[in-house]
């Protein structure tokens, strides 16, 4: 029961995006896409759940004076084998999201969730909580890059939907959706929808656990 | 929720050294592997977008090409390992990465790759380097069987601002390299010139990518200057070749 919740719940109620407001860096720099943003989303989830297994495991033998610089430790050595696959085998993406994949050592969302959950769950709790976040992250990249690219360029995945007028079609495509701008006002208005849906969430606004994290 | 969480109790020095430095060997050890498993085949899809680079240079319309015909294509030019200096052939060779401004006394000789096609010289493709905004450009320059006409330019690596330095990239501006002359009826490098008013020498920069692109014009300029002993013994060797480049006091082919 609360391995479901742990599962569901950052992915709309607890979303590490627009409720907690981490990982906004990335999400507004690799949005521009589908494709890219597509890659970040699972390299971000695939950081995530090693993370929070690898630090849950470690729960009870690491060293609370020295903890911090562990899990960076391992955070940051998940990342460098994920960013040398990406090299390997999709090296035109890889250079598309230039420092970003490395980056990911520096989200929040994957030390946030390392020191607020996986260090007080089980393993099978923590690759719940990761999996939620990942996707609940997942979810928010891929809506703003969505928008993104339809009304930037006229089509998704660079197949293209709308015939633009440079194409010879009947399309007059925003070029503001293609500069990192358009992805804070996306996030801005995806943050005042959800908030708005679940109105809960203002009143409750000092969520014990995930607050204070940037 | 349940036992103790890390940091909770106090802990003995040795103790956390040695879990320290076990997670430390852990993680040092894991990256290793996927590094030494990884790269490998990072050189061989590296490989293939070097020879891509020059093959599209020798040939546009295979920029989009699949692997197998980049390198069928790439296999079919002549690749030689020329000296910088005096345009002699050091060796053959087949898959060298060295730029020119590498080239010293020591290590003279650049790769050049040639299309000869019944004898006669079709193309020429030169590596250049130099420097960009914030990086080097590496870029492949191929020049016509008279060696005084641009075939093509193509950007094999650099690392300018992405969106704005990078459309240096975008196949419309490099367009219009194709068919510009390199020299005056002088014999006077002209190709790029800030002032060119003739369309045949004229290359437009980028707007809002002046840097970036006056920097890759630059360097095809001064290879110009870099490649004259090159560019003089092709001549001599393949005569068929209609003009030469101005010759320079020193070195008057035999």
């Amino acid at each position: 029961m609360t391995l479901r919740r742990h599962l569901l719940d950052p992915i709309l109620h607890e979303n590490p995006v627009t409720v907690q407001i981490l990982g906004l860096c990335s999400a507004l720099a690799v949005s521009r896409t589908l494709e890219p943003a597509l890659i970040m989303a699972a390299a971000v989830t695939a950081v995530l759940v090693y993370s929070n297994l690898v630090i849950s495991l470690l729960r009870h033998v690491l060293p609370g004076s020295v903890r911090l610089i562990l899990e960076m430790t391992i955070i940051a050595s998940g990342v460098i084998v994920v960013d040398e696959v990406l090299k390997t085998y999709a090296p035109a993406i890889a250079e598309t999201l230039t420092v970003f994949v490395g980056l990911i050592i520096t989200n929040c969302i994957v030390l946030g969730r390392a020191e607020s959950f996986a260090l007080r769950n089980g393993p099978l709790h923590s690759i719940a909580d990761a999996v939620g976040n990942g996707i609940g992250y997942s979810l928010i990249l891929l809506t703003v890059a969505a928008i993104r690219e339809l009304v930037g360029t006229g089509s998704l995945f660079g197949v293209t939907l709308l015939p633009t007028l440079d194409a010879g079609g009947w399309y007059r495509p925003n070029h503001l959706m293609l500069y990192a701008p358009s992805a804070f006002f996306l996030i801005g208005f995806l943050i005042w929808g959800l908030r708005a849906l679940a109105a809960r969430h203002v009143a409750t606004a000092s969520t014990p656990v995930t607050r204070g994290q940037r | 929720m349940n036992m103790p969480v890390a940091g909770s109790q106090p802990e003995s020095l040795p103790k956390t050294l040695a879990i320290t430095v076990l997670i430390a060997a852990c993680c040092a050890t894991m990256v290793t592997a996927a590094v030494l498993t990884l790269r490998p085949m990072q050189a061989a899809y590296a490989a293939i977008e070097r020879n891509r680079a020059i093959v599209a240079a020798s040939n546009p319309a295979l920029a989009e090409a699949g692997d197998s015909a980049i390198v069928t294509a790439y296999l079919a030019l002549q690749r030689h390992l020329v000296d910088l200096r005096t345009g002699a052939d050091i060796d053959d060779v087949d898959t060298v990465e060295r730029w020119p401004s590498e080239a010293d006394a020591s290590r003279p000789g650049v790769p050049v790759y040639l299309r000869v096609r019944d004898g006669k010289l079709d193309c020429v493709v030169l590596p250049l380097d130099g420097k960009g905004m914030w990086s080097t450009l590496y870029a492949y320059l191929a020049l016509e069987g008279d060696l005084a006409t641009v075939r093509a330019l193509s950007i094999y690596r650099h690392e300018e601002t992405p969106g704005i330095g990078d459309r240096i990239q975008d196949p419309a501006w490099l367009a219009q390299w194709h068919g510009r002359r390199l020299y005056d009826s002088e014999g006077n490098v002209r190709l790029g010139e800030a002032d060119a008013v003739d369309a045949d020498f004229y290359i437009d920069t980028i707007t809002g990518a002046t840097v970036t692109s006056s920097a890759a014009i630059r360097m095809v300029r001064a290879s110009l200057d870099t490649y004259q002993p090159i560019l003089q013994s092709l001549a001599t060797r393949f005569p068929t070749s209609r003009s030469t480049p101005k010759e320079t006091a020193g070195a008057t082919p035999p």
